[in-house]
Parts: structure tokens; C-alpha cells; sequence
């Protein structure tokens, strides 16, 4: 009796051993996935983006190290040369060896990985994402509206995806129902032609670049569904303690019109995402996010874009 | 959307109108059967009618449960809940009456029925513990014999009070302890039932409804133990008197007070206090009663204060203090009339407050050239207020009118309220001087509301009906006022030498004014000596919605022995109020009630229970069941647009809040529960197999956070001596799930090709199925020793001590995924998961005084 007695007492103490800790983890169930970027549209010059990554199991770095190597420079205003100690690495998610194709039905276009942002000693470098970029062996190649293109991703170990993509009809801003310069403090009216069901519009300030300098600045964003129109009122932000007030402003006002991938991807998603996220944030993650892509994660989209020029009266 | 506001009197009033003549036209039904069939047959029968209150000659407590008998007759009763009971068919002659129930002296009476057929015999019965011991009410076998509610605990102060709480007493912590009751975490004492989520729980006070019944997100409830006189909670099946709620129901009884003389308790504990005082009323003419006060408040922030002056932190200007407390207070008042009407007048009220403010001062601090290099600032000055409450208000009328013997009415006028507020401000002044040497002044205000308002106002009429000593009749009718308001509001207002502004954006207003209604009539009635059956039917209807909804109920007990019974019940309940809040979330800071969606059909439950019971000489009550249980139309938000807003809402609209997926749900498991109420060690043994799986379109069939598959509690209270009780509570559960990581990959960013030098993607780890994995085994041992010693005039003090998890078991609550970094040799070494526990080994001591 006296024995059962200990045995249970010796059981529930080794059950309350186990302490606080971290550990590193190893993945259970995990099989390996490509993960491409593909966008495209033919405005502004054309936009043909195709990015390759591979999905990793939770083990092991995301990179691979080579030896570190000491790195020096001169700073004029110090007048001092520093140098610090950088590690090189090469991403273990980038794909490099891939075959991407890109096909209208009667035009096939092979692109091949672009190694010319990468340093030169083949390592990536901090300021490189770790994504593999793809180009056209055709330079020259522009997307064209109403074309379906259905895309191939394969790399030599067996992975592969494929998609297709209709590029949509232009959209145009009605500038004939725009006044050329806006009132600040006024609502005023965006149309464009219904082009998608889900168009980006914004508005912002031209001079970007002096947005510390200058008096005020204008940046407006909204995503507008199933519509065609956008009014907002602009409420410019201006510094109080500068002198150099200018009574106008110029900004460009553009309308961005997605197709259901890219709005699912890049804005659906973020909402999606918290469906697998704790309430405390304590970490985040979801199935994979995946628009027009067979076989794996990513996204296959298209956009049309158009822009016009107004100055806002302050 | 926003409906029209009707003034909230004028509405009630109307709503008087309609449910008062309801239950007076009930009564017109009910009084003349009632004339056909109890008193008329006992003129025909010739026999008498003997009826009364039974209570504790102590402080005048109502006592449930006690067995009243005729004497050399097999005529008998046992008391209600109010104490009342009936006796028919007593022979016309001179009987005595026995009062009797464990734990008190029997009493006896004599009356002489020949004169008079009907008698009104009060019994006041006198504990059998010595002097200034806690006296238990025992009357397991009354109910053993009377109740026909399957699923149904009674927890008596006593059982409330020694079970190892954290900090202190808990009825819910208790209650977790049961067979079919999870909860998913330590942190929360949410109780999650036979697959039913928290707000799926009818908690009633003194008959009212609690919207948020917990204090600091479900740490504590906001129930004072010290002044509850019991606790019933049924985990299914209930009967019809009950409803708009299809999980389970707590209905804590508050104590009426102490009619006979007054009397005081204080209870000091690490982080809180609370006491209770009650006493008699001063009698006026036959206008007699008795008055309970009970308060509590932590009091944690006024110790950081003292530590902080006496050690001069205080006058740190970064010394913040702890800046939460929680109080909470009940009073309630018994007024009897003569001795056929009681008016009980009761009000509870429970906050959490969290205030934080901070204030900053600068004067030529920054006097160096900022941002456009015009200007310098000379003077700086903020502040920044938080202000976060939330809690409940609750006030109640109740008048209990004695008819006759055959008949009691009670009406009811009910206020809930739960409000649920944050307030964030953030004030800036500031002066700058610009290169001309001018002094320019600007003032900024930054506001954040956000608020939740849940307002229930009821009225309900009850009539209960004794025909005779086979039928239990009630028949009801009941009507609430509902308001809901809810809202997030965006304040900004600038005032300068160029601009002066203020823009509000109300990104959320919810406004809704329900109106749900529900009539209800059961019947306990003993077909046999073996067969006891409830049956019941609820029909109810909600105004954003059409016609009417059946609520059919049925609750059977057949006696194979006198001490072992068969056990069954079955019914439908809908509900027509639901919380928002994400079902993942593991750590619940409030309750967002909504009103059921409008183009949505009301949430409905079937449940079908059947058990077995057996009640032993020595009071073990032995009982395993078996629930099914479905869930219908369920309204499961996504969770991602309580923190987005999504493209899809607009300003000002309640889209944030209508994003639901379609659900349904099935529970089903196996509970067992040895529970010994008397001798020097009670306690009780509760194992549950349980499943949960709830099913939307995205995730198909899922488990939810809550499921536990295994749960074993242990419950035990060991009087050791006169002086030390020991008490200890064991706890071993199946992980709850959670939804696994299985890799990593980096998700592209859209403004990566528009943006020079913008990180084209960033890391997200792949899930797998929904809650497919789970936590490792649940295991915690909680300790409490009491010592106890006379004080005060014939009062008592008793000191406790109690350590929770004693042995520091490392329980998940949850795991947290993130890359692991050698600083040393500036390397990614891959994923780690960190383990957030729940209670560490934790002890506690205090202080209680009765006197």
C-alpha cells in the first residue's frame, strides 16, 4: 500500500519536472513548396515582375553563411575610415535554378534568373531580399491587355507551379470631370471608368523627396470596391513653425484597378491572416497564401494603372 | 445601422403593460383549474391542506430541500427553493407535522385540521453544530428524490469556500472543478460546458442576468463568495423556465440576510478585501425583514503607493504606480408583508478600473534645431490619460405573493447593465520660436473611445401552482428591454497660428434595441412512485427576427431503487444574444455582446442527456451521463476584422462586426462524478471524456480552443482537527488544441516593385489544419490549510494558506514561434517555440474574521 502510494506520489512529481524553456524546433509533416511572384501590366512601360522562393521547414537558418570578412570605408565628414566585420550569406529560400516561362498561346517566353543585383563575390548582401528575380530574355517583352498568360515554374529537383492571367482593359481617370486645381478643405470627385472590381486610388504629393522641407504634405489612400468613383476631402499636413508656406501644392492622383488575386493577396490577406493569429500576437502564420498559383504559393495577378496631375490651392 | 431610440421608461412601461396582464390572465386560467382541482378536491376527499416556510432559527435563511411529513401518514413535501412547501390530502383531524433535513434538529408542530382544512404552519429548525461552526446545509437526499433536472450540481457556501482558489474563493473556479465544465486556460475562469462557448451560460444573480460576470478578464468572477447562500448550475438539459441561453445555467442565490441578528464577516487577503455585514430590519407593525451588505476591493494599487511614499519612489516623476483595482458590491433586502407577501429589493455592482496618466514638462529642453530647421522649440507640455472600466450594474424588484397554498406568484422588474469603456487622450502643447524670434503656440488633442453598452431590462411574472402532491406546475411569461451599443471613435483636434481643426471619425457604431419575449409552461409531475417527469415548453420570440420559436423540453427520473435512479432529459434552446469576440482567443478581457445578426436564424442547441444516479447511505452521490448536443446557425466571427477593418466597412458602420462565418457544432461525451457532501472528508472525484468539433466553410470540422478530450478532477475537504482543515484540488486535462506550424516562407510585399530599396517579402510561418495539434497534458495540484480559532465575541478567525501548482507543472497556455539569433556568432540558427506558461507555483496567505 505504502509502495502504490510512492509510486503515485513519484509519478505526479515527474509530471510537474517540465520548466519553462525555449527550443528549437524541428517541422513535422512538411513538404517542400515554390512560392512565385508573378505581376504584370502593361502601363507605364510595362510591368513584368517574376520572383521565385521555396517554402523551408521550421529547422535549421534561413541562410547560408560564408566567412566573415572585414569591410572599410571612409567617411568625409569624419574624416575616418570605418570597418566592421560583415558576414556573407546566400539565402536558403531564393531559387536560382529555376525554368520560367511565360506563354500567350502562340509566343512562348522563357526568362532566366537576373545574378546582376546580387554582390560580386555571389553572396547576397542585407539590402537584397531573398527572393530570386526572374527576367525576360526578351527585353522587350510588354504585356498586353485581353492576352491570358499562363506561366511554368520548374526547377531541376521536381518542384513546379503553374497559373494563368488575363490582363484587363486600361483604366482611365475621366479628367473631364476633374477641375484643374482643387480647393483644400473641398470634397471633390474621382471617376474612372469601371475597369475591376477593386481599384486602389490615392493621392500624394509630387515632391516626395522634400517631404521634410517643404510645407505640406498630401497623401490620401482608399480602396474602393465595386465602384467607380472615389470623393474625398483633402486635409493637407503642414508644418506650423515653417515660414516658407506655399499656397499650392502639387500631387498626382492615381487609380490603380486590381484584379481579385492581386486584391486577395496583397489586401484580402491581411485580414485572412489573423484568422491564425493569437489574440496576444504571440505569433503569426496562416495555410499560405495563394492567387493563381496551381501547385503552390504565390501570387499571378494583374493591374492597370492611371494617373493624373492636379495642384491643390492651401 | 441605426435604429430609432424609444425612451427606456416609457418602453419598459409599455412592455409592464403587456407582461403583467399576461400573467394575470395566466392566473385567470390557472385559479379556477386550480379551484377544480386542489382545494375542491379536497372537500370532495375530505382531507386538508398544510403549507408553509421552513428556515434556519439561526438568521431566518430560507432552507430548500427539507423533508415536511404528516406524521403516521405517507403525506409529505420537501420545500422549494423559497422554503415553501405543501402538503395535501392530510386527514381532517389533529396531525403533527415533522420538519426535517440533516444538519438540524427536527421539528414537529401540531394542528388541528378539523376546524379548518387549510393550515399555514412556518418551522424555523436549529442546526445541530455547535456554536460558531459553519453550518451546511445537507439535503442531498431530498434532492435526490425531488429533482428531476438532470446535469444538476449544487454547490453550498461551504463547497465554494474551500476549494484552492487563486488569491481567494471563486464560485467558477469551483464550478470548473465539475464534470463537463473546461476551461481553456488558468488565466480565465470562463466556463466552457459540455462544448458550449461562455457566453452560451446563463448566469443569473438573484434571478438577474450578468453580462460579464469576471473581474481582470476572467482572473476573478465578480461574485463575493462570502454572500452567496448557494450555487445551482445545470450543464444541460434545463428546464423551461429557463432560456435565451442554450448552453448551461448558474444561478447564484445571494444570502437574504440575517433576520434574527446582526452579524459581520471580513475576509484580508494578499491583493484584496471584502466583508459583509447583515442583520435584521427594525419590524414596523407586521412589516418585518432583513438587510445584506457585502462589498470587496482590491487594494494592490494602494500598497504600490505606500511601498512607493515610503521609499520615496513616489516622488520619482517615472513612478507610475499600479494603476488597476476592482470592486464590486451587493446589498440586498428582504420586507415581509404580513406573512403572504415579500418584497426582496436587491442591487449589485462591479467595477474595473484601469487609469494610467502620465504628464511631461520640458522648458528649453529641446533647444536645438527640429525637423525643418526654422524653428526651436522653447516649451513642451503633455499628457496622456487612460481610462479603461468596465463592470456591471444590476438592480431588481421581486414581490412573491402568497395567493393561496395551491398558488405563489412572483414578479420580477429586472435592470442589468455592463459597460464596457476605453478612453484614451493625449494633450500637447507646445511653443516654438521661429527665426523671426516670434513665440508661435500650438495645442494638439488626440482621443480614442471605444465602448460597449449592453442594457437589459426585464419583467417577468411567475406562477407556480400546487395542485396537489403530484404536480408542480409554473407557468411564466417574461419580456426584456435590450440596448446594445457599441462603438470605436477617433478624435483629433489642432489648434495653431495657421490651422485650427477638429475631425472625429466614428469608425464603428453599433446601436441596437432588441426586444426579446418568451412564455413558459413546465410541469413536475410524479407519475408513479418510480416516475418522476418534468415536461416544458418555452416559446420565445426576438424582434429583429420573425414569428416564433418552439422550445420543447422534457426531463424524466425513474427510480429503479429508492437509492439508484435513471436518468434523461432532452430539449431545443435558442439564443438570440452572442459575443463577438474571436473563438481563438485564449485570454478574454471582456465580453462583446451583439445582438444576433438580423438576416441570421437564431443560434439554437438540441441536447439529449440520459444518466444514471445512486445516492448511498453514507451520501455518495455516484452518477455518470452521457450529452449529445448539436449547435445550429452558430454566428463565428472572423477574427481578422475585429482588428481590420478590411476595404469591405466603411466609416461609421458596423461591417467591422457582421463578418461571420456560417457554423455549426456537435459535442457529445461521457461524465462520471462520486460526490461524498457529509462526514469529515468531502469532496469529489469528476472525470469527463468530451469531444467538440465545430465546423465552418473555411476549416471544415475542427476541434475548438476549448476541447479537452480527458479531464479528471479531484476535489477534496479533510476537517484534520478541531482547529486545521485541509483542502486540495487536482486537476489533469488533455492539452487544448492548437493549429500547428509546419514551415516558414516569406510572403511578398505589393509595394516591393514600386518602392526603391522596399524588402520584397518577410517571414510567415505555414500552418497546418485548424487546432489540429495540442498542448502537452494539463496537470495542476492546489494545496489550502486553514487554521481556525475563536474570536471576538463567539465569532471565529481563521488563517489560511494556499499554494497553487505546487508542483510548478509547466502548463502551455501558449506557444510562441520566432527566429532564434546566436549574437555571439551573428548567426540565424532557425525556429524556436517558447512556452508562455499559466500559473506558476503560486502562495498565498490571509486573514478571515466572522464575528
Amino acid at each position: 500500500m505504502s509502495f502504490r502510494l510512492s509510486a503515485v506520489l513519484l509519478l505526479v512529481l515527474c509530471l510537474g519536472c517540465e520548466g519553462w524553456q525555449s527550443v528549437l524546433v524541428e517541422s513535422e509533416d512538411f513538404e517542400p513548396q515554390l512560392n512565385v511572384l508573378a505581376i504584370l501590366s502593361p502601363d507605364e512601360g510595362g510591368t513584368v515582375e517574376i520572383l521565385v522562393m521555396r517554402t523551408l521547414p521550421l529547422e535549421g537558418s534561413s541562410v547560408e553563411y560564408g566567412d566573415p570578412d572585414t569591410v572599410c570605408y571612409y567617411d568625409e565628414y569624419y574624416d575616418t575610415t570605418f570597418c566592421y566585420l560583415e558576414r556573407p550569406w546566400i539565402s536558403r529560400i531564393k531559387v536560382t535554378d529555376a525554368e520560367v516561362t511565360l506563354s500567350d498561346g502562340a509566343v512562348t517566353y522563357p526568362f532566366v534568373y537576373d545574378s546582376t543585383q546580387y554582390a560580386s563575390n555571389g553572396f547576397d548582401v542585407w539590402s537584397v531580399n531573398h527572393a530570386g528575380r526572374y527576367s525576360p530574355v526578351d527585353i522587350a517583352f510588354v504585356p498586353q491587355a485581353g492576352v491570358t498568360y499562363e506561366l511554368k515554374v520548374e526547377t531541376p529537383g521536381g518542384l513546379q507551379v503553374s497559373g494563368s492571367c488575363t490582363i484587363p482593359p486600361p483604366v482611365e481617370i475621366k479628367v473631364d470631370q476633374l477641375s484643374d486645381t482643387l480647393q483644400s478643405g473641398e470634397l471633390f470627385n474621382v471617376v474612372w471608368n469601371p475597369v475591376t472590381d477593386y481599384v486602389r486610388v490615392k493621392i500624394e504629393s509630387v515632391e516626395e523627396s522634400l517631404y521634410w522641407m517643404q510645407s505640406c504634405y498630401v497623401w490620401e489612400e482608399a480602396i474602393v470596391r465595386h465602384d467607380s468613383s472615389w470623393t474625398f476631402q483633402i486635409v493637407p499636413e503642414c508644418w506650423e513653425w515653417s515660414d516658407t508656406l506655399s499656397p499650392y501644392e502639387e500631387v498626382e492622383i492615381a487609380v490603380t484597378a486590381m484584379d481579385e488575386r492581386y486584391y486577395n493577396y496583397f489586401y484580402g490577406s491581411d485580414i485572412a491572416d489573423y484568422e491564425e493569429m493569437s489574440f496576444f500576437f504571440l505569433g503569426e502564420g496562416d495555410t499560405g497564401r495563394s492567387q493563381g498559383i496551381e501547385g503552390g504559393l504565390g501570387v499571378f495577378a494583374s493591374f492597370r494603372t492611371s494617373s493624373v496631375r492636379r495642384v491643390i490651392r492651401l | 445601422m441605426k435604429t430609432a431610440t424609444t425612451p427606456c421608461c416609457s418602453r419598459f412601461r409599455q412592455g409592464f403593460h403587456v407582461v403583467i396582464p399576461a400573467t394575470l390572465g395566466l392566473a385567470l386560467i390557472l385559479v379556477p383549474v386550480h379551484a377544480l382541482t386542489g382545494t375542491a378536491q379536497e372537500r370532495i376527499a375530505q382531507t386538508g391542506t398544510i403549507s408553509g416556510f421552513v428556515r434556519d432559527s439561526t438568521n431566518s435563511e430560507s432552507l430548500s430541500f427539507v423533508n415536511v411529513f404528516v406524521r403516521g401518514t405517507t403525506r409529505g413535501s420537501a420545500t422549494n427553493r423559497d422554503g415553501y412547501y405543501v402538503i395535501t390530502g392530510a386527514p381532517l383531524d389533529t396531525v403533527t407535522v415533522v420538519a426535517s433535513i440533516i444538519g438540524y434538529e427536527p421539528a414537529r408542530q401540531t394542528v388541528d385540521l378539523r376546524e379548518r382544512p387549510s393550515a399555514r404552519l412556518d418551522f424555523r429548525l436549529t442546526p445541530t453544530v455547535l456554536a460558531g461552526e459553519e453550518v451546511t446545509i445537507t439535503a442531498q437526499r431530498q434532492r435526490f428524490r425531488q429533482s428531476v433536472e438532470v446535469s444538476t450540481v449544487i454547490l453550498d457556501t461551504r463547497e465554494i469556500q474551500v476549494a484552492p482558489a487563486f488569491v481567494e474563493a471563486d464560485v467558477f473556479r469551483t464550478l470548473q472543478l465539475l464534470p463537463g465544465v473546461q476551461s481553456v486556460s488558468d488565466y480565465s475562469s470562463a466556463m466552457y460546458v459540455r462544448g458550449s462557448t461562455p457566453d452560451q451560460n446563463l448566469i443569473l444573480l438573484d434571478g438577474i442576468t450578468i453580462y460579464n460576470p469576471f473581474h481582470l478578464g476572467g482572473v476573478f468572477s465578480t461574485f463575493n463568495t462570502d454572500a452567496i447562500k448557494e450555487a445551482e448550475f445545470i450543464a444541460g438539459g434545463f428546464p423551461a423556465r429557463y432560456g435565451g441561453r442554450m448552453g448551461s445555467v448558474l444561478e447564484i442565490i445571494n444570502r437574504d440576510g440575517n433576520a434574527m441578528d446582526y452579524s459581520a464577516k471580513a475576509n484580508i487577503s494578499l491583493i484584496s478585501s471584502k466583508a459583509l455585514i447583515e442583520g435584521p430590519l427594525p419590524k414596523v407593525g407586521p412589516v418585518k425583514g432583513s438587510f445584506m451588505l457585502a462589498g470587496r476591493r482590491t487594494y494592490f494599487d494602494k500598497i504600490v503607493d505606500l511601498v512607493g511614499a515610503a521609499t520615496g519612489m513616489s516622488k520619482n516623476p517615472e513612478f507610475v504606480g499600479f494603476p488597476y483595482y476592482f470592486y464590486d458590491y451587493q446589498a440586498k433586502a428582504n420586507l415581509d408583508l404580513g406573512n403572504r407577501h415579500r418584497l426582496t429589493v436587491s442591487t449589485f455592482k462591479g467595477r474595473d478600473i484601469l487609469a494610467v496618466e502620465d504628464e511631461d514638462e520640458y522648458e528649453d529642453a529641446w533647444s536645438g534645431r527640429v525637423y525643418n530647421g526654422n524653428g526651436e522649440q522653447v516649451y513642451y507640455r503633455s499628457r496622456f490619460n487612460l481610462d479603461w472600466s468596465w463592470g456591471n450594474t444590476t438592480s431588481s424588484l421581486t414581490w412573491r405573493w402568497v395567493a393561496s397554498p395551491h398558488l405563489v406568484s412572483k414578479v420580477y422588474l429586472a435592470g442589468s447593465r455592463f459597460r464596457y469603456g476605453i478612453a484614451i487622450r493625449e494633450h500637447t502643447y507646445e511653443e516654438t520660436e521661429n527665426s523671426s524670434g516670434e513665440v508661435e503656440q500650438s495645442t494638439e488633442e488626440l482621443g480614442f473611445d471605444i465602448f460597449d453598452l449592453v442594457e437589459d431590462r426585464t419583467a417577468r411574472a411567475e406562477l407556480t401552482f400546487l395542485p396537489n402532491n403530484r404536480h408542480i406546475i409554473v407557468v411564466g411569461a417574461e419580456q426584456k428591454w435590450l440596448n446594445f451599443n457599441m462603438g470605436w471613435i477617433f478624435q483629433t483636434s489642432i489648434s495653431n497660428s495657421d490651422t485650427s481643426f477638429t475631425r472625429t471619425d466614428t469608425s464603428l457604431w453599433i446601436e441596437h434595441h432588441p426586444i426579446e419575449r418568451a412564455v413558459y409552461l413546465e410541469d413536475k409531475w410524479r407519475l408513479s412512485p418510480q416516475l418522476l417527469v418534468k415536461v416544458g415548453l418555452r416559446a420565445s420570440s426576438y424582434s429583429l427576427h420573425k414569428g416564433w420559436n418552439l422550445e420543447p423540453r422534457l426531463g424524466a427520473k425513474f427510480f429503479l431503487r429508492s437509492d439508484l435512479a435513471l436518468t434523461a432529459s432532452a430539449g431545443r434552446y435558442y439564443q438570440y444574444l452572442i459575443t463577438a469576440n474571436p473563438g481563438d482567443e485564449n485570454f478574454r478581457v471582456i465580453d462583446l455582446w451583439l445582438p444576433a445578426p438580423q438576416d441570421q436564424p437564431a443560434p439554437s442547441s438540441d441536447h439529449l442527456i440520459t444518466g444514471i444516479e445512486h445516492l448511498s447511505e453514507r451520501d455518495l452521490l455516484l452518477k455518470a451521463e452521457v450529452y449529445y448536443k448539436t449547435f445550429a446557425n452558430l454566428v463565428y466571427l472572423k477574427q481578422g476584422y475585429v482588428f481590420f477593418m478590411g476595404p469591405d466597412a466603411t466609416p461609421g458602420s458596423e461591417e467591422v462586426f457582421s463578418k461571420f462565418y456560417d457554423a455549426k457544432a456537435a459535442a457529445h461525451g461521457l461524465e462520471f462524478l462520486a460526490k461524498k457532501t457529509s462526514g469529515k472528508v468531502r469532496g469529489w472525484i469528476g472525470y469527463t471524456y468530451a469531444q467538440t468539433r465545430w465546423h465552418t466553410e473555411e476549416y471544415g470540422w475542427h476541434h475548438p480552443k476549448y476541447d479537452r478530450t480527458h479531464t479528471l478532477n479531484l476535489v477534496a475537504d479533510w476537517q484534520l482537527t478541531d482547529k486545521w482543515h485541509f483542502s486540495t484540488a487536482y486537476s489533469f486535462a488533455t492539452g487544448n488544441p492548437y493549429t500547428p506550424v509546419l514551415g516558414r516562407y516569406r510572403a511578398y510585399e505589393e509595394k516591393y516593385y514600386q518602392v526603391e530599396d522596399y524588402e520584397a517579402s518577410y517571414t510567415r510561418f505555414l500552418v497546418g489544419k485548424k487546432n489540429s495539434a495540442r498542448y502537452p497534458a494539463y496537470h495542476r495540484w492546489d494545496v489550502s490549510f486553514v487554521k481556525r480559532r475563536p474570536w471576538w465575541n463567539g465569532g471565529f478567525k481563521e488563517t489560511y494558506i494556499q499554494i497553487l501548482n505546487v508542483f510548478n507543472h509547466m502548463n502551455v497556455f501558449q506557444y510562441f514561434y520566432s527566429e532564434k539569433y546566436d549574437w555571439e556568432t551573428d548567426q540565424d540558427l532557425g525556429i524556436q517555440r517558447t512556452a508562455i506558461p499559466m500559473f506558476p507555483f503560486f502562495p498565498s496567505f490571509g486573514v478571515r474574521y466572522e464575528f
